[in-house]
């Protein structure tokens, strides 16, 4: 039981790494074409976008790290909260499980016996509790600074994938293949996304590579809108 | 606004007893003194220590002249399942789903469209003698009901704790 929790934790992590990625690939994608659609030079850009890039993956890793201690405390204090709750009206506690059962399409006689059952065993009746009626899991990642690196460290790959071309090309081709260097490697990341959840690869990359694609025309579009000088 | 001494609202709700799904009218209990329960929900973890302790004394209410009536928002269905998973219970459970008699008798909560523990003793003239409004936590005693059933019925002034 344990061990299929630390695997589906590990598993939970793909949400640092797609967001990450993903973040960096549009954020990076959009902001370089932007600078390009306003007539920025090519150090301008480059240097613009290493500069997007560190200070992308830092805020991201460090807004993923203080988010995600952020909602653990906050859990953690519900969790408290129902606890005094639940040792004050023990009784509301039971017949609200009940509810969340029967919300859940067991027969009301079943979940009153499922709780009859359960409430012998108060920590057991306390987890389903949490789980069922507040809709927490305890099954959350709990290594912040882990989830925080992930994060940067995806970001900054993204991002890196999409400044690339600007190191060895110049002008509309190092955007081109900024462009075509990011839309792979967006689609690598939905595909690898749709494979480890068992969705479609082909639709689940093109979904990311659509996405991707209407940010960096924004991007581009809101560049053209500013002044060259 | 329910009044003591004044003539309760009527009501006629569908209901189970014994098995037996029938209307039940609060004109048919006219001549007879009337126990109302009024309790949140069947399947429920204090409700059943009512309505268990109602069924154990429920032979000597009988035995005083009253008749007892058990009243929940739950359909008939439920309080057929409920009455067996409990051994079976000889008094009447009405339904009032859409709460209008709970309203009537100012026993329904708002909030979760449930009624409320609320017990009313009601006289041979339908009019009220007696009630109670419990907390949602607090059960209620149908033994401290019996006494005060058999107080009323003794026609005297009786001080607290009176025994028959």
């Amino acid at each position: 039981m344990r061990i299929k929790q630390r695997q589906l934790e590990r598993l939970g992590r793909i949400r640092e790494i797609v967001f990450g990625m993903q973040d960096g690939f549009l954020a990076t994608l959009g902001f370089v074409a932007g600078f390009y659609g306003a007539g920025a030079g090519h150090r301008a850009i480059l240097i613009a976008g290493l500069v997007e890039m560190a200070a992308g993956a830092m805020s991201m890793g460090a807004a993923e790290f203080l988010s995600a201690k952020a909602r653990r405390q906050v859990y953690e204090r519900a969790v408290r909260d129902e606890e005094r709750r639940f040792a004050d009206e023990p009784y509301l506690a039971h017949q609200e499980l009940v509810h969340a059962l029967a919300e859940e399409g067991v027969s009301k006689d079943k979940a009153y016996r499922i709780v009859k059952l359960l409430r012998e065993e108060e920590a057991s009746f306390f987890k389903t509790f949490q789980a069922k009626v507040l809709g927490l899991s305890a099954g959350e990642t709990e290594n912040h600074l882990l989830g925080g690196l992930l994060m940067g460290g995806s970001y900054a790959i993204g991002a890196l994938v999409v400044l690339l071309p600007f190191m060895f090309l110049y002008g509309g081709t190092a955007l081109a293949a900024s462009m075509i260097m990011s839309a792979l490697g967006l689609f690598g990341l939905g595909a690898a996304k749709g494979y480890l959840a068992r969705l479609g690869i082909w639709k689940s990359g093109l979904e990311v590579l659509m996405i991707a694609t209407a940010a960096a025309l924004a991007g581009y579009g809101f560049g053209l809108l500013l002044p060259e000088h | 606004m329910l009044t003591l001494g004044e003539e309760v609202p009527s009501f006629s709700l569908p209901g189970i007893q014994r098995g037996d799904i029938k209307d039940f009218r609060l004109t048919d209990y006219r001549g007879n003194w009337l126990i109302l329960f009024f309790y949140p929900e069947d399947f429920s973890f204090i409700c059943p220590t009512e309505v268990m302790g109602f069924q154990r004394l429920y032979s000597q209410y009988r035995t005083l002249g009253y008749e007892v009536l058990g009243i929940s928002t739950d359909g008939v269905e439920t309080h057929r399942a409920w009455a067996e998973e409990l051994g079976g219970i000889d008094y009447p459970l009405l339904s009032d789903i859409d709460g209008k008699v709970c309203r009537q008798y100012q026993a329904f909560d708002q909030n979760s469209q449930r009624a409320v523990r609320a017990t009313f003793i009601i006289d041979p003239r339908a009019r009220l003698q007696y009630c109670l409004y419990s907390n949602l936590n607090v059960g209620r005693s149908a033994e401290e009901t019996l006494r005060v059933s058999q107080a009323l019925l003794s026609g005297r002034q009786c001080p607290a704790d009176w025994r028959p």
